[in-house]
């Protein structure tokens, strides 16, 4: 059952992920990076990793595709006439090189890791526990960065409204 | 007060000159600038003539000043200090200086009068004494090559003063090339005296001494044949004395004070204060002595046929100087500096004293123009008078003793010979010619001025110096007196001779002089000096017909001295022509063919391949991403595979 | 029945799964012209790397990973913000989304 849920989620994740490079629209694109979205967050769940998924549901399908959708409807482009940049053999070797790096990596992951399975997992707190024992090393052991984050977003917040705010070029 | 402040004086005044001048050298108040000038120099002489009496003061073995100032150049065991000697032969030299300069500072305030830069010319006067008294007083060879150059670089600027007229510009520049390659001679000779002695400080290499004598022709005759060849560039010798000529296209005041007084006789004062050295290189002493010889002879025969009063008087010198020279070539050192001294007085006096007439004449300088000049500049004509009977060797005027002990040393030093004597007798004989015809000319006969030119006596700040000059030229003489003369009026001594004898070395193998051959070439030489001082005096005064008809009959012979021997045209032909047609061929076929060719290659290399580069930096931002892809695929694959 | 158990999901295969997402984002990245799709391109490269901090995290039994993803997923949603700001901006005034006219950005 459970390779069969993975699978699903592989398959779902790769295709969403493939029609977010493919499409030519960009609202199309915002689609189905939220369906790209829906999918990591099913593979956290997977993982055990429940109150990621949730998070991933809310940040990411939640409030990010957002943002980016309402940029697309603000634009209210005219319709694309193509998906890629110019210079068609550029882009086959562009993909060829990452390709390449595809390949060299999952090689050596299969020379690696191929022998962990699910049987030797390690015991996790399960629930609220688990939760909990997230929050405390949240707040506790990584609080540092925590509050440097808090910064930044605070900053980002600002940043990001004076920017759009601005009407553009240098004649703001 | 100390020596350290007389000698710091003696520069520090005419540099204060030269400075407050040249900053202020846009004023038209000659005047002003004049009286700068001259007090500075004057301020010079003073202290000259402070160092001159301290120097009197201390016992004969021992008059040597020193002072250094500071240490200029030390790099490992190689020192030079900016230090400064004052011994008999700067003593004189300075007095030279700084007394015909105040001279020729205070004429030249009449002179410039009517110029339109006064306080220009009156800076590059001052820092000419200043290179001048350098060059002197070094105690190292290689001060007295700052001076040597820095004297060449004022003798340039004023020499090109008018340098809106073309061909004095011109004048100035073959000036100061023609003395590069001098430059270039006296450089070797310094490196050759620093391989043989390890030191430049003249001190240094003189007490190395005494030098043996070089039988052969060693390394010490090519280090003194080198050094000549610097005096030959700076002392106007045969070969490159071609410049001293043009020279006179600098203002008058000039030529007197820098290419007939002091600057030309640098060379004999360098070979002077070097004399121990050359005296142990005979070879390299006979080929100064035959040069000297033959351009006191050259010289004076090109001066017969000129029309330029100033051209005349130019020759006059390059022939004087010769005569040094061949004072020089015989071991006569003491001959030389007495000419040197004497030759300072007379013609640094009949180049004002042509100035004078050339300002009265209206800035005419052909001597066909002139004429019964007498009358109107009374003083003027006086004073050439003397300096005439002083050049051409009439007893007892200055230039009778200084010439006559060149060329009775010519006669009676073993290193001299029959023939230099010879040679030294009808260049005397020719100077007299020469310079009787200019007087002649210029003074007496009839006058040929042009109906709108009224000539006029020039003011005092002219004559005065004229005067002063005259009288130098009188009794300037008295200090060489032979001992021959000196006997009959009662043990007048050779003052001259004893002021100079520690410094000097003495002939090896003189033989005690015979009264009467001494007495006999003196009576030889007057008469032949009177007699075609008379000829002159007779044929340009009375009968005008035959030197024309003698010009006429000799054509072709005329107009070969005339054109002053075709040398200038034979350098250009022979040596500038060829130079420059090298200088082309290695223009086209190494510069343009090679070496540029090579540095445009390598540009163009370098430009094709930053213009490559370029292409990586065109401001795709997916580009730039693909780079990080790529150094990505790079590192993982040195990850894993390395 | 075939034995299936060497499709059994484990570590590998989550690394796999995230590297082929981490490539087509990357791909995304290097040929999309459109400015905002790059970035939603870039959203997906973090998702990768998520998907990898997770699965280390569950597979070690170390909780660092997942507050590791925490501060990824703040970050990822901070650039997004300013970046489409960014864009907001430029189209503002120039009425253009395609990357190449970034061009004329260069000094």
């Amino acid at each position: 059952m459970e390779n069969i849920v993975f699978y699903f989620l592989e398959a779902l994740i790769l295709l969403s992920a493939l029609g977010v490079v493919l499409v030519t629209s960009p609202i199309y694109s915002a689609l189905f990076l939220v369906l790209t979205m829906i999918g990591v967050a099913g593979i956290f769940v997977s993982l055990d990793a429940f109150f990621l998924a949730g998070v991933q549901l809310v940040v990411y399908a939640g409030a990010v595709t957002v943002m980016f959708v309402m940029v697309v409807m603000l634009f209210n482009l005219d319709k694309e006439k193509k998906a890629f940049s110019k210079g068609t053999a550029g882009n086959f070797l562009k993909a060829a090189s990452v390709g390449l790096i595809w390949s060299v990596l999952s090689t050596s992951l299969l020379y690696v890791f191929s022998d962990l399975g699910k049987e030797d997992l390690p015991r996790l707190a399960e629930g609220s526990l688990a939760i909990k024992e997230l929050a405390s090393h949240l707040f506790l052991k990584y609080v540092f960065g925590f509050e440097v984050i808090c910064i930044l977003l605070l900053l980002v917040i600002v940043g990001a409204v004076s920017l759009a705010r601005a009407k553009g070029g240098t004649h703001a | 007060m100390a020596e350290s402040f007389w000698i710091g004086l003696i520069f520090a005044a005419p540099i204060l000159g030269f400075l407050i001048n040249g900053f202020n050298f846009r004023s038209k108040n000659y005047k002003l600038a004049g009286t700068v000038g001259t007090l500075a120099v004057a301020t010079s002489f003073v202290s000259a003539l402070a160092l001159f009496s301290k120097l009197v003061s201390l016992p004969e073995a021992e008059r040597v000043i020193t002072h250094s100032f500071f240490q200029w150049i030390s790099v490992g065991n190689f020192h030079v200090d900016a230090s400064f000697l004052v011994d008999q032969l700067s003593g004189v030299m300075i007095l030279i200086i700084t007394g015909v300069g105040s001279l020729i500072h205070l004429f030249s305030i009449g002179y410039m009068s009517h110029d339109e830069r006064p306080a220009k010319y009156f800076a590059y006067l001052n820092l000419f004494i200043v290179n001048m008294l350098l060059l002197v007083l070094g105690e190292n060879l290689l001060i007295l090559f700052v001076g040597w150059e820095g004297v060449g670089l004022c003798s340039y600027l004023l020499i090109g003063f008018w340098f809106s007229d073309k061909e004095k510009a011109a004048a100035g520049m073959k000036a100061f090339i023609t003395n590069r390659i001098g430059d270039a001679g006296l450089l070797i000779g310094m490196f050759l005296l620093f391989m043989l002695t390890g030191t430049l400080s003249v001190t240094e290499i003189l007490a190395q001494g005494p030098f043996a004598t070089e039988v052969t022709f060693g390394i010490v005759s090519f280090a003194c044949l080198a050094l000549f060849i610097g005096a030959t560039g700076k002392s106007a010798q045969i070969p490159l004395y071609v410049w001293l000529p043009d020279a006179m296209a600098g203002p008058t005041p000039v030529s007197a004070l820098i290419h007939a007084a002091t600057m030309v006789t640098a060379g004999v004062y360098m070979i002077t204060r070097l004399n121990p050295v050359f005296m142990a290189a005979p070879i390299s002493m006979e080929i100064i002595a035959w040069v000297g010889a033959l351009t006191a002879l050259f010289a004076a025969s090109i001066g017969i046929t000129q029309w330029d009063i100033k051209k005349i008087l130019a020759y006059s010198t390059v022939s004087q100087l010769g005569y040094m020279f061949l004072a020089l070539g015989v071991g006569s050192f003491n001959g030389a500096m007495f000419h040197l001294m004497t030759h300072a007085f007379f013609k640094a006096l009949m180049f004002l004293g042509s100035g004078s007439v050339i300002h009265a004449m209206h800035e005419e300088q052909d001597i066909r123009k002139m004429g019964a000049l007498k009358k109107y500049m009374p003083i003027t004509h006086v004073t050439f008078v003397l300096g005439w009977l002083a050049i051409i060797g009439m007893p007892p005027f200055a230039g009778f003793f200084s010439k006559d002990e060149i060329l009775w040393m010519s006669w009676h030093s073993p290193m001299g010979s029959k023939a230099l004597w010879f040679i030294g007798l009808i260049a005397a004989g020719m100077t007299a010619f020469y310079m009787t015809r200019l007087m002649a000319l210029t003074f007496w006969g009839k006058s040929r001025v042009p109906e709108n030119v009224h000539p006029h006596e020039s003011p005092i700040s002219m004559t005065l110096p004229l005067i002063v000059l005259g009288v130098l030229s009188v009794v300037g003489g008295w200090l060489g007196i032979p001992h021959v003369i000196g006997d009959v009026f009662g043990h007048i001594p050779n003052i001259l001779e004893h002021w100079y004898g520690p410094k000097i070395v003495p002939i090896p193998g003189l033989e005690q002089a015979v009264a009467s051959h001494e007495y006999a070439l003196m009576t030889i030489s007057v008469l032949v000096a009177g007699a075609s001082a008379f000829t002159a005096y007779f044929w340009y005064t009375k009968r005008e017909d035959i030197p024309k008809a003698i010009s006429e009959k000799a054509k072709p012979l005329h107009s070969l001295v005339f054109e002053k021997y075709r040398v200038d045209e034979f350098y250009e032909a022979k040596i500038i022509k060829p130079a420059i047609e090298t200088g082309k061929g290695l223009w086209a076929f190494v510069d343009v063919a090679f070496i540029d060719k090579i540095s445009y290659w390598i540009t163009s290399y370098i430009k094709d391949s930053g213009g490559g580069l370029r292409l990586l930096q065109n401001g795709n931002l997916q580009q730039y991403a693909f780079y990080i892809v790529l150094g990505l695929l790079g590192s993982i694959s040195y990850l894993i595979l390395g | 029945m075939p034995d299936l158990s060497q499709y059994d999901v484990g570590l590998s295969h989550y690394l796999l799964l995230s590297a082929m997402v981490f490539c087509i984002g990357l791909v995304g990245v290097l040929v999309r012209k459109n400015t905002i799709v790059i970035l939603m391109c870039i959203e997906l490269m973090l998702n990768a790397v998520n998907i990898t901090f997770v699965a280390f995290s569950r597979y070690q039994g170390n909780n660092d990973g997942s507050i590791i993803v925490f501060f990824v997923m703040a970050i990822a949603a901070a650039e997004a913000a300013v970046g489409l700001a960014l864009i907001v901006a430029i189209f503002k005034r120039f009425k253009e989304v395609n990357i190449r006219f970034f061009e004329h950005l260069k000094g």
